[in-house]
């Protein structure tokens, strides 16, 4: 079928809001599910009594406290950090270990 | 029924009855499990005991020794495990009510170590919740509850290895397993009056351990004597496939033991003494037995001469670390909300803090511990091992607010050896206040245990700290 651009027949255009009405529910679902998903700490948070949102600010307070500790502390641009990423050395499979798996 | 002598006898001398046949590794499991059954509970120290598999590893060890074929100085020695160490098909609660009923497929490395040494494993030990990941203000902060000391009930273990500690003091095995991120087995070994060895980080494998700080965490044992710790060591370190932060050197514990780093015997020649201020922190009689254990290093052959730890932020970089990595960890838990199952406060609070460090700040930190290392290991160009007292105080009550009981500064050493990798064993070196046992750390170059064990081996044949008993225990 020849299609005219920027053009659909009535056909196609049902077809399109029908699939439009089906996948509704199913859009809403995800933006909800996305809803409960992403902000879980502050879902939580809220659910919390005040005596544990007083130990909470108290304990961000004490790693942010800790952050400018370590944040004025003065080294080199150049010092890296205490771990490094190492690759992992993988041995080829000799021929005879792969036919060997393939039966 | 054996007696209580013989419970209290160091792997050592066990070990020497096993294989001349003078004792059984049944009746000897028998007598352990007994006991823990007994006292366990009153300690709060035990999660599981293990009495089924026990005696079947104790059965199958009097078969192999009665038939020859003995395995080593663990053979049919009776042993608990910290309980963040993974058991096929034995709960493994990571202290934490989260994990009460927790259940994992596979041994640990460390458990299937000490099983091919021919060890039996006879309990599960308690410990603080999580390790103490988020910070914990009581010593009720655990599933078991609070950790009591065998030398005074009404005092803390210590922890977060506080069962072993207290496992391993009230001789309800002949040793145990610990960890440590930031001071878990130095801890309640001074507390209890233990003898607890921190392997170099990557020594020994972490395969089946709870993670709390993937570049911090270690396993090591807890034991009677430093000797004894050497033994244990020298059977669960080695490179594993399994666990990538664990390094190739494995360890020999046989005596004269040579140092892998300098490729002779272990030394202890010249020795540098941290000194704390006990007048601005700690208790001074924590300080008079110091000055007492430095004597007797003296005259154990030791050079002494006082050193100063660069200057470094080391309990801030510490903290963020272990903060960083154990609430990317734990993150799961802290989302599901089930964190509050904790039992103290200040755990969900200060895993939940861990979550707002920026990765700039943990990346920051990181970059100093690497300065810090390079700075830190030009002390071992001038000495051989450092020493400072293990805790600057006596074990505090149990209802005490800890937060409170180690504010005030001193004993970088702790935060600084942790970071920066270094062995370290404490050894009992006396008594402080309410006759609570105090110690004494010994800390070595990385790779360097058998300096440092060698140091403490001569400290305590000159000693009997570590031979004496809880008396209300006994």
């Amino acid at each position: 079928m020849r299609r005219t651009r920027g053009r659909i027949s009535r056909r196609q255009f049902s077809k399109l809001l029908g699939g439009f009405v089906l996948a509704m529910p199913w859009a809403l679902t995800q933006t909800a599910t996305a809803q409960e998903v992403q902000p879980k700490t502050e879902a939580i948070e809220s659910r919390w009594t005040e005596s544990q949102k007083r130990e909470a600010q108290k304990a961000v307070e004490a790693v942010e406290k800790e952050s400018q500790t370590i944040g004025k502390f003065e080294i080199p641009i150049a010092a890296e950090p205490a771990f490094l990423f190492r690759p992992v050395p993988v041995r080829p499979r000799r021929a005879s270990m792969r036919a060997a798996e393939s039966r | 029924m054996l007696s209580e002598d013989i419970l209290f006898l160091p792997v050592t001398e066990l070990g020497l009855k096993l294989r001349r046949h003078q004792l059984s590794p049944v009746e000897l499991a028998e007598a352990y499990l007994e006991r823990l059954e007994r006292i366990g509970p009153e300690l709060n120290a035990v999660t599981t005991i293990t009495r089924e598999l026990a005696l079947e590893q104790a059965r199958a060890a009097e078969r192999e020794i009665a038939a020859g074929k003995y395995r080593g100085p663990l053979h049919g020695i009776p042993y608990g495990a910290k309980d963040l160490l993974a058991t096929r098909g034995i709960r493994t609660t990571w202290g934490a009510k989260p994990y009460a009923d927790q259940v994992f497929d596979f041994d640990a490395t460390v458990i299937r170590r000490l099983r091919h040494a021919g060890a039996v494993l006879v309990a599960k030990l308690a410990m603080v919740e999580l390790a103490g990941g988020g910070g914990y203000r009581y010593a009720a902060a655990s599933l078991t509850g609070p950790g009591k000391n065998p030398w005074n009930p009404g005092h803390w273990t210590g922890g977060s290895s506080s069962g072993s500690g207290a496992a391993v003091a009230a001789g309800l095995v002949a040793f145990a397993i610990g960890s440590e991120t930031w001071g878990s087995i130095v801890n309640p070994s001074s507390f209890c009056g233990v003898t607890g060895l921190r392997p170099t980080y990557g020594r020994v494998s972490r395969r089946g351990a709870m993670p709390l700080s993937w570049t911090m965490d270690k396993l090591g044992a807890m034991c009677r004597t430093a000797v004894d710790s050497g033994l244990v060591l020298a059977a669960i370190a080695g490179p594993d496939p399994q666990d990538p932060t664990s390094l190739p050197q494995s360890f020999s514990s046989a005596p004269g033991t040579r140092s892998p780093r300098r490729g002779g015997r272990a030394r202890f020649g010249r020795v540098a003494v941290i000194r704390e201020d006990f007048s601005k922190y700690g208790e001074p009689e924590v300080g008079t037995a110091f000055g007492e254990a430095l004597k007797i290093l003296e005259a154990s052959g030791a050079k002494l001469s006082d050193a100063k730890l660069p200057d470094f932020p080391y309990a801030a970089v510490a903290d963020l670390i272990i903060s960083a990595e154990g609430a990317a960890v734990f993150r799961p838990l802290i989302e599901s909300g089930k964190i509050y199952e904790l039992n103290d406060p200040l755990q969900p609070a200060g895993l939940y803090a861990g979550l707002k460090i920026s990765a700039a700040d943990y990346l920051k930190a990181m970059r100093i511990r690497a300065q810090m290392q390079t700075e830190l290991n030009r002390l071992f160009e001038e000495f051989d091992l450092l020493v400072a007292p293990s805790e600057m105080k006596t074990s505090p009550t149990l209802d005490a607010d800890l937060e409170k009981y180690f504010s005030g500064g001193g004993g970088e050493i702790e935060a600084a050896g942790n970071l920066a990798g270094w062995p370290c064993v404490s050894v009992p070196m006396g008594f402080g206040k309410n006759h609570l046992p105090v110690g004494l750390q010994i800390v070595g170059r990385a790779f360097d245990e058998a300096s440092v064990i060698a140091l403490a081996a001569a400290y305590q044949k000159k000693t009997d700290w570590h031979r004496q008993r809880p008396p209300a225990i006994s």
